[in-house]
């Protein structure tokens, strides 16, 4: 029962085939089967949030799910995060607000965020460090990234 | 021969350990001597008038006002209330502290300073060949439909170096920085390369802005003799200005970049005689003050050299150890400030780099030598959760060294924050006679040190 | 840092669950949230034959007030836990103590279930569990049996399910209406497992104290039941020194285990140091 099993899922509104061992891990499913490498490995053990996609519209770290879970389920990654060619709110705000150096936290964080503020519209400044507390960055000290999901939170809340 | 983790030279590399050293010192020479630890500091500053400074081992401090740095950092911490407010603080048997740390902020290594490794005598053989440098190239070019494009010799691994660039070439050409493309990618096969090319040691807000903007610089040079020349009047009757080679005075034709691009590449006839063929400048920046080790093995290790002073206030809650930052106060002097914004992005991850390392994170071994902390679960990488307010204020010597005026900034408070936290906690604890000797600070550690000293003081 | 191979499994009931692991001896492991148990897989520190995944089974997720307790399905994840108006109204200790287990995106998916039968020293819920002395249902081939929390914790990450048997569901008794509680924790950093927790129940009459619950996590190999320092306040009363005495009592109750993060001695003391905190904070939450 270690044999290949196919995967079917939907990805950013667009359904997807895979096939893969049970053992194969959704993150590494997303970036190899299915070319999707936005969504980045950062320690293959749950902790960075480098990985975190929406799974049914939830935040979740996919390097410590199968992807054979996700037969069936709706995703979210960052290459979903943008509509119709324009820039998502929070990525706008990421750009205005230096919310991003190096980037390879940054697609988990704007997925963290996306989900944050889904919870909490209007969060304070320490609820938003709570917040993003989930993701590890080693390069912004993470004030930028605090200062665009603040400005987004109302952009957000308007639409 | 080690089982133990690989280590490598990563932001601020031994300075955290250095200053944690010497900040703490002058916190010790202060309690000795009764005297306020700003005041020991302020009196022990090289004064503005003796800059650029050359230090006992070489070093050559191009510019700073390090009095008015620190100054600037007390007033913003609003010190002399802080002190009111930690007398209060101690007489109800709280502890609250202070802790202040400056550092001479070094940038752009003088590679030369790897020959300290080696023996003088070595070094005095006629077969030895010294070794000194620090250099940094840009190119910059226009293309036949007018867009320029930038070529760096640094690797940034997210330090807005296509940001800072485009700024610095639009500048110097008139253009907006959305006009310019800055290609940052490093291949040493290809462009133009020296041994001390690269991103590392702060260098590229100091030698690789000024590589940037003397290739700009060089090619607006040519750009103006070229619209002279097309509107047959002497270079000097025209400049760059508001996009367009004009004549200063008067009315007349104008050329923009965009102008002379097609007409250079289409028509080479035009071109002013000897002038050679192409709108593109390479320029290669070095420093002059970066020499080689002498016979008593001094160097000037780095080339440009900014300042930075901080203040940091907390407590230390007395039952669980635990440290609670109640402000902090940075101020950085890198000369001149080409982009705020991705200067204080800097500075936040450096402090928080910092803070790291003094609170959180260490490589930890058993007695058997096994990894204690191979995972995230146990080797703790500061959240922002644990990151402190910060305010940031800045200062601006311009180095006399580099095109711009700027110095480098990028490891800034990462080398500080362990000195600063440290003598904070040691200061909040000088009741207890506890001082701060091991990094990082745990809890657990804080805790020991506490109770030891209570059980000491009551026995 | 992939996993190994295993055959893998995602059975639609309970009884296929039930019949896999009976198939598999003892060689197969359960995957529930997978919050705990994949980054055991990815560093191959697990090597199991099979995985049996419980999320294809709808009926083991549910919230449900019955008699007075809340009984949770074992697949009910924290998410739904922390936004829960039932469990908000019921159990706010459970709510409280949701907010400390890691992050919300591991909360997606990590499950009641789960993290009980993990067992796992510095988690939250098994204390909550065993302050409110909850019970839990396990069921295997031979039926269910219910287990009280003293019968359930073992040691580290050692309960007594058998290797046949699968925790389908939680039960806690409903807080007292009126009653004050807190879950009081210290970590390193926000999100990390607990050095020390402590969950607390506090119902108060006039100035008696009328019921205490107290339970550890992080001070020891399972949480611990203060039942000692509970006595001296449902005796003493709430005021500041029968807490202080209570604290103290706290700290005898324990024997912690040191490791990178605290060493026994302070987690003893933080032991009766957050005791302290987590009884005066239930307390400012007692309806008038």
């Amino acid at each position: 029962m270690n044999e290949p099993v196919t995967v079917r899922l939907k990805v950013n509104g667009v359904q997807h085939e895979g096939r893969c061992e049970p053992r194969k891990l959704l993150v590494d499913f997303l970036r190899e089967d299915l070319g999707l490498t936005g969504t980045h490995v950062g320690c293959e053990h749950g902790i960075c949030g480098a990985c975190t996609i929406l799974f049914n519209g939830e935040a979740a770290r996919s390097c410590i799910m199968l992807a054979v879970q996700a037969e069936g389920a709706e995703l979210r990654t960052i290459e979903g995060l943008m509509e119709n060619g324009k820039l998502h709110p929070l990525q706008e705000a990421f750009h205005e607000h230096h919310g991003l150096q190096c980037g390879f936290c940054t697609p988990g964080m704007l997925m963290t965020a996306l989900d944050f503020l889904r919870v909490k519209p209007e969060p304070t400044e320490a609820e938003i460090r709570e917040g993003i507390s989930a993701v590890l960055c080693r390069c912004t000290g993470y004030q930028g990234i605090i200062n665009a999901v603040k400005a987004a939170a109302p952009v957000m809340r308007g639409s | 021969m080690t089982n133990k983790s690989l280590t490598g030279p990563n932001r601020g590399y031994a300075c955290g350990h250095l200053y944690f050293e010497t900040e703490g010192m002058m916190d010790r020479l202060a309690e000795k001597l009764g005297l306020d630890p700003a005041e020991v500091r302020r009196r022990n500053l090289i004064p503005p008038a003796e800059l650029p400074y050359r230090t006992p081992t070489g070093g050559y401090y191009d510019s700073g006002d390090y009095p008015k740095t620190l100054q600037m950092a007390l007033d913003m911490a609003r010190y002399d209330e802080l002190r009111r407010v930690q007398k209060t603080a101690r007489a109800a048997g709280k502890y609250f502290g202070i802790g202040l740390a400056l550092a001479v902020d070094p940038s752009v290594s003088n590679m030369g300073y790897v020959a300290t490794a080696l023996d003088p005598q070595f070094r005095a053989k006629p077969e030895y060949l010294p070794k000194s440098g620090a250099t940094e190239s840009a190119t910059v070019k226009v293309d036949p439909l007018g867009r320029v494009i930038a070529i760096l010799g640094t690797t940034p691994q997210g330090q807005g170096h296509q940001t800072i660039v485009s700024q610095i070439i639009a500048d110097e050409l008139g253009l907006k920085p959305q006009d310019i493309t800055v290609v940052d990618e490093m291949d040493t096969f290809t462009r133009v390369w020296s041994i001390s090319s690269g991103t590392y040691s702060s260098r590229f807000g100091s030698v690789g802005t000024s590589a940037a903007a003397l290739a700009a610089r060089k090619l607006r040079a040519k750009l103006v003799e070229y619209a002279a020349h097309l509107m047959d009047v002497p270079a000097n009757d025209v400049e760059f200005n508001d996009g367009a080679v004009r004549l200063k005075r008067g009315k007349g034709p104008s050329y923009t970049v965009k102008d002379l691009a097609g007409r250079a590449h289409w028509n080479t006839e035009s071109l002013p005689d000897g002038m050679e063929p192409g709108l593109q400048a390479t320029a290669v920046f070095g420093f002059t003050v970066a020499k080689a080790v002498d016979a008593e093995d001094r160097v000037n290790s780095s080339n440009t050299y900014g300042f930075i002073a901080e203040v940091m206030a907390v407590e230390v809650d007395p039952d669980t150890a635990q440290i609670t930052i109640v402000r902090y106060v940075t101020v950085h002097d890198a000369g001149t400030i080409i982009n705020p914004m991705i200067v204080e992005g800097q500075i936040y991850g450096g402090a928080l780099h910092g803070l790291g390392g003094a609170l959180y994170e260490e490589l930890r071994y058993d007695d058997d030598g096994q990894f204690l902390t191979g995972s995230f679960m146990d080797y703790l990488v500061p959240t922002a959760s644990e990151a402190p307010t910060i305010e940031i204020a800045h200062l601006s010597s311009p180095s006399p060294l580099t095109t711009l005026g700027s110095k480098g900034l990028g490891e800034s408070s990462s080398m500080t924050v362990p000195a600063v936290i440290a003598n904070a906690v040691s200061d909040a604890l000088t009741p207890l006679g506890v001082r701060i000797t091991e990094l990082p600070m745990t809890p657990d550690r804080l805790w020991r040190s506490i109770r030891e000293a209570r059980e000491k003081k009551d026995s | 840092m992939k996993p190994p191979k295993f055959d893998y499994h995602a059975p639609k009931t309970v009884d296929e669950a039930l019949a896999l692991l009976t198939r598999y001896d003892g060689e197969a492991k359960i995957l529930a949230g997978g919050q705990s148990l994949m980054p055991l897989l990815n560093f191959r520190l697990s090597r199991p034959a099979a995985l049996v995944d419980l999320n294809r089974i709808p009926t083991l997720a549910y919230i449900k007030e019955v008699d007075g307790s809340v009984r949770f399905g074992a697949m009910t994840r924290q998410r739904a836990i922390e936004f829960s108006p039932v469990v908000a109204k019921r159990l706010p200790l459970l709510t409280e103590a949701t907010r400390w287990v890691g992050h919300l995106p591991i909360r997606t998916r990590g499950t009641i279930g789960g993290s009980i039968a993990h067992a796992d020293p510095s988690a939250e819920y098994p204390a909550v569990l065993t302050a409110l002395d909850g019970e839990v249902v396990a069921r295997g081939p031979k039926g269910e049996r219910v287990l009280k929390p003293r019968d359930f914790f073992h040691t580290y990450l050692t309960t007594s399910l058998a290797a046949d048997e699968i925790l389908t569901e939680v039960r806690l008794p409903a807080t007292p209406a009126g009653a004050g509680f807190a879950f009081e924790e210290f970590s390193r950093r926000h999100g990390d497992f607990a050095i020390i927790g402590i969950a607390a129940v506090i119902v108060r009459e006039g100035s008696r104290c009328t019921m205490a619950r107290l339970a550890t996590a992080g001070a020891g190999p399972i949480p611990v039941r203060l039942r000692a320092a509970e006595e001296i306040l449902e005796r003493e009363g709430l005021g500041d020194e029968a807490i202080a005495r209570a604290a103290a009592k706290a700290q005898e109750l324990v024997q912690p285990d040191g490791d990178i993060h605290a060493s026994a001695d302070y987690r003893r003391h933080l032991t009766g140091v957050l005791t302290g905190r987590a009884v005066k904070r239930a307390l400012t939450k007692v309806a008038r």
